[in-house]
């Protein structure tokens, strides 16, 4: 077409400009049902889903697995390789390997779930009203929050561990991951709210109306919570791994409890001679432990569309 | 620039008083008397006793015991350990041994970390991509102290290329293997930061009008697309150094390492508290004095930072 | 021979994979050509295709989208041939040198970590190899740079060369890309939405500006724009296009004058720059405005009622300055500098002005959500101040005040379906029963002419313009006395926006509500406002009936915006 040429394209039949005509055919989906659309559609998401419930299963109906009593040690049975009898061999002490790692489950998941809730929560309510009501009080809560921060968790857990000998067992490994475990949460959950507060839909509740209390629960709240799942579910990974290392140390549960720390920690005498030892119960972990990484990582994809691409 | 340094200077004052008052107060507050663990079964006459409570300063009130503490940190009197030796002394043989295994675990981070990552994040979803991806979900899944033990039973014990333990051959050689165990989890988390952050600048409008200018995709991504990418990365490595000198603690026992971890992990089962905390102290130092460092480095390499404003994403 | 031809070019997008991939089809099969010198105008709404057809030229389409049909030649360059984009390397030794691109938003493309020098000299060594085939010393590109930076009418260009993208303003910046891809002398300049982030009268000097540079080299320009008016007053030949495809191309006065297609036309009649007079409601007039009884306020004691308020008002502002206090600064910063103006029962009052005028702080004062630092507002014959005082007075000056705000992604919350963002007010202020509150969540769909069925969707799955008129829905549901609309459709595309301003002004026939709008668009004001009040650096500089100030303005400053408005000489 020549330049002082005037095209016009063919108008077709029952052409019509439709201004920002609304569809209404396709079924109505909340950015809750986007996310978990995107999920449906995510091998790695069934895989880490499909584990993990697999070892909620171990954890609950430690029975199901298996048969042997996991405390039932017979020396005369010690260091057996594989068998029939034996599907992992036995310990140094003759306990059923297979039962030992079944049954340590428990105490390792239990202790990430338990952990996970409370500094989640703990987190959570900290950075929120860290964020939400700023000031003096933001000031303070983050100065705590990057003292809590400065020391390396690890260190930090070791020491309390060492000074709290007279509580035993699961709490007190609980209590000393979760006094150091809430900063990531709070600093995540202050970001978030500092980000929703400025949002529109937030000076409108005000203009209707809404007391600041009701904004923070009902609107501030709900749209902060998202990097926070997948921090929780990424966090929960970090515990059992910390619990783990703890008993390796020589501060976790007791050696007379069966969790994967513990036989873990027991196993490094003999790993030259027996490597399997160590091999089975961290292997249980590490499974464990990555599926908890994988589904963090797959959810966060789905809340967050610009990590999809 | 000056006085943002100033300004953060300003804000890591509270956080060393507020961590070592903790560590403190954890130690020493809490039930136990440490001369009674000091000699064990055995019961020391009451003179010693008195005479020890003078020289920690036991009687005097818990706050002001703290002070005491502090002015010895920055005095770099930090007085014995319960074995009479100096506790200045102790940490001085021990923290340059962590600083090589630290500073060997850091090279690796950066070298492997970040070339993965540039490489993953400018070809996503390459085979490249998802296989180092895969890799460094596994990484971050298994704990230190097991990938220290399976690399010193595979590469000591069954290949034996590497020694397995140190002990006192503090040398490139031994520390190779747990610098490497180290850096691992590290290793994972910067790959998958640098890649982010890489895909997240291709995207910017500014890297579209970079490629307009007529420049080629190679000094586009290593001018616009690096450069920028850098300033997270700064951020993550400088903390992520103080956090390896704490883990060293899981990786020097493993491999039988004298340095500060193992310093620390010692005294802890002998219940000496005054160097516990003084280990503890020089770590969140190091911690604080890299923060501020890497702020430093933020303010040289974002220049917005340098006038005092706000940072927005770009 | 033309300088580009472009000859039946489709892109797609595709997203997803396996059985859940779509296939978006950006551009369908266009054909147009550019001739030497020529400015050409690309006209359309946002999802028009038109800048993915700019971005296709020089194969810097973004995510997925791939050419999939078509061949582009430029300057004897095969750049596209049957569907296949030519070799990355051809399209580097083009960019910058052969075509250049001035962005659409200044503030995000320059990268922020380097100096605006380092930045322009990069345009230029980058293209000196391949234009003079040799590599320029670091002098002479700096002495280009400068020069570029210079020709682009940035003052004091050389110590210019110094400093950091942050320290400069949008209409600087602008002159920046400007520069750059000028720099280089290519043949066509691809102008991608060149000025839509900037204030009009930054917009007007800057186009004006680059229309002398491009006549005084001869380069051929491609203006990308959803503004009609902009690229009639800027270009000799039009091109519309609508949902992918060029629906109409010639002369941009011939089109202007005489559009053929029926899209040119509704586009043409809604573009708010072209209009000349207020819109008409269809809509029956809400009865008589001085009789629509307010609610009673005299139950509460505390509320003083102010001395002569006018009969006719319903805000009264009265020397109002607001200051906020500014760290690291002794002297806090005058956003709002002693204004007093009037908004009438039953009248829309526009509050025109550029960014940094203090419009918006205005609007949250007048909201109640902002305490001024000297001066009252009085709303319905009392002290705004006083309802303050009370959680009961304050609730119920909620009720009768409400606000619409610009960004429609923002103003919803995301989490919270349609119907229950409508219903919250109703629930908040307990009215009626919850089958009342739903007939009503239904009736206000309506009003909005909003289908029911959206009442259980979500705000993700509306468009910009849905969204703003659940805002509005939302805004009316308690049956305020004054709805304020700050800077409500300036986020929207000409013909949505033309919908939502006719759907305001049927609202408030039928209902008898007062709008109070903030806006920097002057064309818009002329469709909606009855009065108009200029502001400038939180002064007011010019108010009146709005006819009268377009008309006969007064200040210097009012007439500057006037003729900012683009395309207002074309007619």
């Amino acid at each position: 077409m020549a330049s002082s040429e005037h095209f016009v394209a063919k108008v077709d039949d029952g052409f019509e400009v439709k201004v920002d005509a609304v569809d209404t055919t396709t079924p109505a989906r909340s950015s809750w049902g986007d996310a978990w659309e995107y999920l449906r559609h995510r091998p790695l998401f069934y895989f880490s889903a499909g584990l993990l419930l697999l070892i909620l299963v171990v954890v609950l109906f430690p029975g199901l697995f298996t048969g042997m009593d996991p405390k039932y040690c017979d020396i005369s049975k010690a260091k057996l390789p594989t068998s029939g009898e034996h599907l992992l061999g036995t310990t140094l002490q003759g306990c059923d390997v297979y039962a030992r790692v079944i049954y340590g489950a428990g105490p390792s998941v239990l202790i990430g779930v338990l952990t996970m809730l409370i500094s989640t929560i703990l987190g959570a309510v900290i950075g929120a009203i860290a964020g939400y009501v700023g000031g003096v009080l933001d000031a303070i809560l983050s100065r705590v929050t990057d003292i809590f921060f400065a020391i390396p968790f690890i260190l930090a857990a070791v020491v309390v561990l060492q000074m709290m000998t007279n509580v035993e067992g699961i709490v007190k490994i609980v209590f000393t991951l979760s006094a150091f475990g809430w900063t990531s949460s709070a600093r995540m959950m202050r970001g978030a709210v500092l980000e929703t507060k400025e949002q529109d839909f937030i000076t409108a509740s005000r203009a209707l109306g809404l007391s600041k209390f009701q904004i923070l629960v009902k609107h501030i709240v709900p749209n902060s919570f998202a990097p926070l799942i997948v921090l929780a579910t990424t966090s929960l990974a970090g515990y059992i791994v910390a619990e783990a290392t703890l008993s390796f140390l020589g501060l976790g549960l007791g050696s007379d409890t069966v969790s994967w720390g513990v036989d873990i920690s027991n196993a490094q005498e003999s790993l030259v001679t027996n490597p399997a030892l160590l091999l089975f119960p961290s292997g249980a972990l590490a499974i464990t432990v990555l599926a908890f990484i994988f589904l963090g990582d797959v959810i966060r994809e789905a809340l967050d569309p610009k990590a999809r691409q | 620039m000056g006085r943002y340094i100033a300004l953060r200077i300003l804000q890591a004052i509270p956080v060393v008083l507020g961590t070592t008052l903790l560590i403190y107060f954890l130690v020493f507050a809490m039930p136990g008397d440490p001369i009674a663990a000091m000699f064990g079964d055995k019961q020391p006459p009451a003179g010693v006793v008195q005479q020890i409570r003078d020289n920690y300063h036991l009687n005097d009130p818990f706050i002001v015991q703290y002070f005491y503490f502090l002015k010895g940190v920055f005095t770099l009197d930090l007085g014995n350990a319960f074995n009479g030796r100096p506790i200045a002394e102790l940490i001085g043989a021990a923290l340059p041994v962590t600083a090589v295994l630290a500073g060997l675990a850091f090279v690796f981070e950066i070298l492997i970390g970040v070339t993965c990552g540039i490489v993953a994040g400018i070809k996503r979803r390459s085979i490249f991509d998802n296989t180092v991806l895969i890799i460094s979900l596994v990484l971050i899944s298994i704990p230190t102290f097991v990938m220290g033990y399976v690399l010193q039973f595979v590469l000591g014990v069954q290949l034996k290329i590497l020694p397995t333990t140190v002990g006192s051959n503090v040398d490139l050689l031994h520390m190779l293997m747990p610098a490497l165990v180290l850096a691992g989890v590290s290793i994972a988390y910067i790959f998958r930061l640098t890649r982010g952050e890489m895909a997240q600048t291709l995207l910017a409008d500014h890297v579209r009008t970079a490629r307009a200018k007529g420049l080629t995709a190679k000094q586009v991504t290593l001018r616009h697309v690096f450069r920028n990418s850098l300033m997270p990365l700064v951020t993550y490595v400088g903390t992520d150094l103080a956090a390896l000198m704490g883990g060293a603690l899981v990786t020097e026992t493993v491999f039988n390492i004298h340095g500060i971890g193992y310093l620390m992990y010692t005294n802890i089962h002998k219940g000496d508290g005054t160097v516990v905390v003084s280990v503890v102290a020089i770590l969140v130092l190091a911690y604080v004095v890299s923060n501020i460092i890497v702020d430093c480095l933020y303010a040289l390499l974002d220049p917005r930072i340098r006038v005092g404003k706000k940072v927005s994403s770009g | 021979m033309a300088l580009i031809d472009v000859q039946n070019l489709s892109v797609d997008f595709t997203a997803g994979s396996g059985k859940s991939k779509r296939v978006l089809h950006a551009v369908k099969n266009i054909s147009f050509k550019i001739e030497p010198g020529e400015r050409v105008a690309i006209v359309g709404e946002s999802g028009s295709g038109k800048s993915t057809t700019a971005h296709a030229l020089i194969n810097l389409l973004p995510g997925s989208g791939k050419v999939v049909g078509g061949s582009v030649n430029f300057d004897a360059k095969q750049l596209v041939t049957d569907g296949h984009a030519a070799q990355e390397k051809e399209f580097v030794e083009v960019r910058g040198s052969g075509i250049g691109l001035v962005p659409q938003d200044p503030m995000s493309n320059l990268n922020p970590v380097w100096k605006i020098g380092t930045q322009v000299e990069e345009a230029i060594w980058a293209n000196s190899a391949a234009q003079n085939g040799k590599k320029l010393d670091k002098k002479e590109a700096h002495d280009a740079a400068v020069q570029a930076l210079e020709n682009a009418g940035l003052s004091d260009a050389k110590s210019r060369m110094k400093q950091y993208p942050h320290e400069f303003s949008g209409g600087m910046r602008q002159r920046v890309l400007i520069g750059i891809a000028l720099a280089n002398n290519p043949k066509l300049l691809i102008a991608d939405e060149p000025t839509s982030a900037l204030d009009v009268t930054v917009q007007k000097v800057i186009l004006d500006h680059l229309d002398c540079l491009v006549k005084e080299l001869g380069t051929a320009v491609l203006f990308i724009t959803h503004d009609l008016g902009l690229a009639a007053e800027r270009a000799e030949k039009l091109i519309v296009m609508y949902k992918g495809e060029i629906v109409e191309a010639g002369p941009a006065v011939e089109i202007l004058k005489n559009p053929q297609h029926p899209y040119t036309k509704k586009l043409i009649s809604a573009a708010p720059s072209l209009a000349s007079t207020r819109l008409e409601s269809t809509k029956a007039a809400f009865s008589g405005y001085s009789d629509r009884p307010l609610p009673e306020d005299l139950s509460f004691s505390h509320l003083r009622n102010v001395p002569n308020f006018a009969a006719e008002s319903l805000v009264e502002v009265y020397g109002v300055t607001k200051e906020f206090s500014i760290r690291g600064q002794k002297e806090p910063l005058k956003a709002v500098d002693n204004i007093t103006f009037t908004v009438r029962k039953g009248q829309t009052t526009a509050l025109v002005g550029e960014s940094g005028s203090g419009k918006s702080t205005v609007a949250n004062i007048v909201l109640g959500l902002l305490a001024p630092t000297h001066g009252e507002v009085a709303f319905n014959g009392h002290y705004l101040a006083d309802y303050s005082k009370s959680r009961a007075t304050l609730k119920h000056f909620r009720k009768m005040v409400q606000p619409v705000f610009q960004n429609p992604y923002g103003s919803l919350d995301p989490l919270v379906s349609i119907g229950n963002s409508i219903k919250e007010p109703l629930n908040l202020h307990k009215i009626g029963t919850k089958k009342e509150r739903d007939a009503r969540v239904a009736e206000l769909l309506e009003l909005v002419q909003l289908p029911n069925a959206l009442k259980t969707r979500y705000p993700n799955e509306l468009s910009g313009g849905q969204r703003q008129r659940v805002a509005i829905a939302r805004a009316i549901a308690l049956n305020p006395e004054l709805v304020v609309l700050d800077e409500a459709v300036s986020a929207l595309d000409v013909l949505v926006q033309e919908q939502i301003l006719t759907l305001l002004n049927d609202l408030q026939k039928e209902l008898g509500m007062t709008y109070m709008f903030i806006t920097h668009d002057l064309a818009v004001v002329r469709l909606i406002a009855d009065e108009a009040v200029v502001m400038q650096h939180g002064k007011i500089v010019e108010r009146g009936a709005t006819e009268t100030l377009f008309n006969n303005p007064k200040k210097e400053y009012t007439k500057n915006l006037l003729d900012a408005i683009p395309g207002k000489h074309i007619l």
